[in-house]
């Protein structure tokens, strides 16, 4: 079944929301119909900030501080970077329960130009200490985000996507880890997160009928990152290549890179990102895709190289 | 252009707004139509200096979209003036094509990228700035959306522009009374919404902004004032003008009619059609 | 650092009519006279970053070549978003000059608790396109870099010491723009590369590993984008193991992640040893020699550490 990523959240936000009276939710005047039904379900909790993020964050925190437990909702490409500062400073410097749901991750609002576009939001929010980061993939992890952030009880960040996507997870899937293998291969370790673990998958079904082993891994929680876990998933394969549509430094690339350079091993690290440069004219995934190289072929035809460069080796 | 004529360019540019974001399945359509009629004024009525075969003429004066969400009317009056060509409109929103649901500055007529609020009248007092440091004549028109004041960087663009004496910037504030997702008094209230621009220190002017008369009438003497402050026109418009089950309604803001609704705002829009030019 | 700066742009503003100087009320000795003499051009825009960034943005558009002052965490972090869409998408389109110069990188401002603390701006300036990132080590560097501003368009952030280091490039054929950094000492064991305030640090642990007969050299990078990475993983094919030194975060996208993708990205396999801060706010109250001690950059401990990891390999 497919559910909209901001149903299966507000979902669970009006879960939270039904047990306990100081759960709040505010937005900068973004409209979704998840948050519509919470809206009614909760008067006067699911409160209207207005087109200013600053203030918006500000405010979560002060009511954080009086003993709320506070969402904040808007479009990720504003959400993290108008409010940052207070973001840091008011929320996560004091450690507080507020969670902010950004929609739009990635090029989800291709078209709307680089003002909507949510692709350097994961390098910037993980430079704060006491953020938790999800980035599901499909709308049950989108779901079990919110109540992992909620158990949490610090700051948390929950990315959306707006595109409808299948689910991947059934509903006793265990997210604790932060990641999950979703592809069982040992040639090469395909790390994805978001919409693109849908087409690793694909791709290591077709690169299987090859007699390329890929093993896919959804990266759902990008912080924090349990690097034991993580590290134990690829110590045993030839190379790792990592996709994510995302500027290229701060993303998943880097945190696999910071994650295998401490174990000094000798392994083949790639990646496929977005490019560096903001992408102008109506961006639509399937041009960036083309050209950024994040298509179903280009992710095949560079796992078949780094396999056969492996291979060599 | 004789004020009837001018009616009826709003009448048409309109129906190519509405036409435009139909072919794309998307577009914010009712925040367009809010200040098509002010567009209309300032781009044919003889308000902007400006020149379609060279958008960067130097000596132009400067017109900056803050509400970058409205730009399929700057889209329209700009492909129908000449900037670029016609045929564009028809790739709103296309893979890599020019025109985007926000918009930038690859688009010939188009000075910044707008499309996140609260930054067009910051850099419009840049623009100013320089125009005075340089003693150019040339003027900056922005225009800015209500809901878009609720931003916090407006009022530190505000304070700016009263400070520096800017008054060759003009700013227009399309005062449809809505933002995003409900009416702004609902939200956060601006009211009351002239004395707090006058107390940031700008003169203040409010108008019909649907009434193409009066907005030129008050746009065509901006640069002859005397006064040493930034110019605001409050103009008092209405979301969605123009298709009567869009106009101010807070389901209407990025919402595209369906199946009946677009035969009826086509057939509405298309009336000047019928109509003697004269 | 900054004095020496504002002095050489101070001498430009001679000849060079173009060069606009605006300020969000920061202000420096060198910056007096500056305001005296070019009234004309010199704005203090108060305590309002946003605009700050946002007027310099309108007045680079008219041609004036703009350099935006403010304290570095307030100038990078409160108006990141304005930074973000006004200066680094729009600089791929039209032709700004805008130069943002930030005092107080690091903990400069160390006494001030962690608002004023700025360990996260080599990651959320260098995510960002279009940018040219300039982390200075000593006066001499700053001052030069002034002319780079006026001969090269674009938009740059610059992060500068908010207190007076020694003198590194006496011999200013040391250093070089181009290739973005340089080799300060040369060895053969251990290369310690490291930016700003920390090549002083690098110094003194390159001398007492000296001492102990592991031979140590010492990058100070000064461009952190871009730089000549091709050279640089020359140099790095000489050691046997590098240490990174940044008075920033770790694995946050700084100079340690960006020295593990260009490894990476050209098979470099060699041991790492990350030296930085780690990922939680720095509250505890001191001089910087204090918070280094407190949080394990002490000159004994970074020497135990490479140590510890030279040991490993």
């Amino acid at each position: 079944m497919i559910i909209d990523f901001r149903d299966a959240v507000f979902n669970a936000v009006g879960e939270i929301m039904s047990k306990g009276k100081d759960v709040l939710v505010l937005y900068n005047d973004m409209g979704a119909m998840g948050l519509d039904k919470i809206k009614n379900e909760f008067p006067g909790r699911v409160i209207n900030a207005g087109i200013a993020e600053q203030n918006m964050a500000s405010v979560a925190a002060g009511l954080a501080m009086t003993g709320k437990r506070v969402f904040i909702y808007g479009i990720i490409a504003h959400i993290f970077s108008r409010g940052f500062e207070q973001i840091r400073n008011d929320v996560c410097c004091a450690n507080l329960p507020v969670t902010i749901l950004g929609v739009g991750s990635g090029l989800s609002y291709g078209t709307d130009g680089p003002t909507h576009h949510g692709v350097q939001d994961i390098a910037v929010m993980r430079t704060l200490p006491n953020m938790t980061i999800y980035n599901p993939a499909d709308s049950v992890s989108a779901y079990a985000s919110v109540k992992l952030a909620d158990e949490h009880r610090g700051p948390g960040y929950i990315r959306m996507d707006k595109e409808q996507l299948p689910a991947l997870y059934g509903p006793d899937a265990d997210f604790h880890a932060g990641f999950n293998i979703l592809h069982e291969g040992s040639d090469i370790a395909l790390l994805a997160t978001g919409v693109l673990v849908h087409r690793s998958i694909e791709a290591a079904r077709q690169l299987a009928d090859e007699g390329i082993s890929v093993r896919v891994m959804d990266i759902f929680r990008l912080k924090p990152i349990d690097s034991n876990a993580l590290y134990k998933g690829i110590e045993d394969v030839n190379a790792v290549l990592t996709v994510e549509e995302n500027s290229p430094v701060g993303g998943l690339s880097s945190i696999i890179a910071e994650l295998i350079a401490v174990h000094d091993r000798k392994i083949t690290l790639a990646s496929v990102t977005l490019n560096d440069e903001a992408m102008m004219s109506a961006a639509s995934r399937k041009w960036a895709e083309a050209r950024c190289g994040l298509t179903m072929e280009n992710i095949i035809a560079r796992i078949r190289n780094i396999a056969e460069a492996t291979a060599t080796s | 252009m004789r004020i009837n004529n001018l009616i009826r360019k709003s009448a048409e540019i309109r129906l190519r707004v509405l036409e435009t974001a139909l072919r794309a399945g998307k577009g914010h359509v009712p925040p367009a139509f809010s200040w098509v009629d002010i567009g209309v004024s300032l781009f044919y009525g003889g308000i902007l200096q400006i020149k379609p075969s060279e958008p960067r003429w130097p000596e132009r004066d400067r017109f900056i979209l803050s509400k970058g969400h409205g730009c399929l009317t700057l889209y329209a009056i700009l492909s129908d003036l000449g900037f670029f060509p016609k045929n564009e409109l028809e790739n709103f929103c296309g893979h890599g094509c020019l025109l985007a649901g926000h918009p930038d500055p690859n688009i010939p007529g188009v000075e910044i990228v707008s499309g996140s609020l609260g930054h067009g009248l910051g850099i419009s007092a840049g623009m100013a700035l320089s125009a005075k440091i340089d003693g150019k004549d040339w003027f900056v028109y922005t225009l800015l959306g209500d809901g878009e004041c609720q931003e916090g960087s407006v009022w530190e663009a505000a304070m700016f522009a009263s400070h520096h004496k800017l008054n060759n910037l003009v700013a227009i504030v399309d005062r449809n009374r809505l933002g995003a997702t409900d009416f702004t008094e609902n939200s956060l209230s601006l009211e009351p919404f002239s004395r707090r621009w006058q107390a940031f220190g700008w003169e203040v002017v409010n108008k019909n902004g649907h009434d193409i008369e009066q907005l030129i009438d008050v746009l065509s003497k901006a640069k002859q004032r005397t006064s040493a402050q930034p110019l605001l026109i409050i103009a008092d418009t209405t979301k969605g003008k123009g298709v009567s089950f869009m106009e101010g309604s807070p389901l209407w803001h990025h919402r595209m009619p369906k199946s009946e609704e677009i035969q009826a705002a086509l057939k509405e829009l298309s009336q000047f059609k019928s109509q003697e030019t004269n | 650092m900054r004095d020496a700066f504002i002095e050489a742009l101070f001498s430009r503003m001679e000849t060079n009519e173009n060069i606009f100087f605006i300020s969000a009320d920061f202000g420096a000795p060198a910056l007096d006279k500056l305001r005296d003499k070019y009234a004309d051009r010199f704005v203090n825009v108060g305590i309002a970053e946003q605009n700050l960034i946002n007027v310099a943005t309108g007045l680079a558009l008219e041609g004036f070549i703009v350099y935006a002052y403010a304290i570095a965490p307030f100038l990078s972090m409160r108006a990141y978003e304005q930074i973000r869409t006004s200066i680094s998408i729009l600089a791929q389109i039209r032709d700004i000059n805008i130069n943002l110069i930030g005092v107080g990188a690091g903990l400069s401002y160390d006494v001030t608790g962690p608002t004023h603390h700025c360990l996260e701006d080599s990651c959320i300036m260098a995510v960002l396109p279009n940018f040219t990132i300039f982390s200075p080590s000593d006066a001499i560097l700053s001052e030069k870099f002034v002319d780079y501003t006026l001969r090269k368009s674009g938009p740059k952030y610059i992060r500068m010491d908010g207190k007076a280091q020694p003198e590194i490039y006496a011999d200013e054929k040391q250093i070089s723009f181009e290739d973005g950094f340089t080799e300060l000492r040369k060895g053969s064991e251990v290369c310690i590369v490291s930016t700003g305030y920390m090549t002083h640090e690098a110094l003194k642990v390159a001398d007492a590993l000296s001492q102990d007969n592991i031979s140590t050299g010492v990058v100070d990078v000064y461009f952190l984008k871009p730089f000549n990475e091709q050279l640089l993983v020359k140099i790095f094919r000489e050691y046997r193991h590098i240490v990174t030194m940044e008075e920033a975060f770790l694995n946050k996208g700084g100079l340690d992640t960006i020295v593990e993708h260009a490894c990476f990205s050209n098979r470099v396999y060699i041991g790492m040893t990350k030296l930085g801060f780690g990922d939680k706010y720095v509250f505890d109250v001191g001089n910087r020699e204090h918070l280094y001690r407190t949080n394990g950059l002490d000159l004994g401990n970074m020497i135990k550490k490479i140590k510890t990891d030279l040991n490993r390999n």
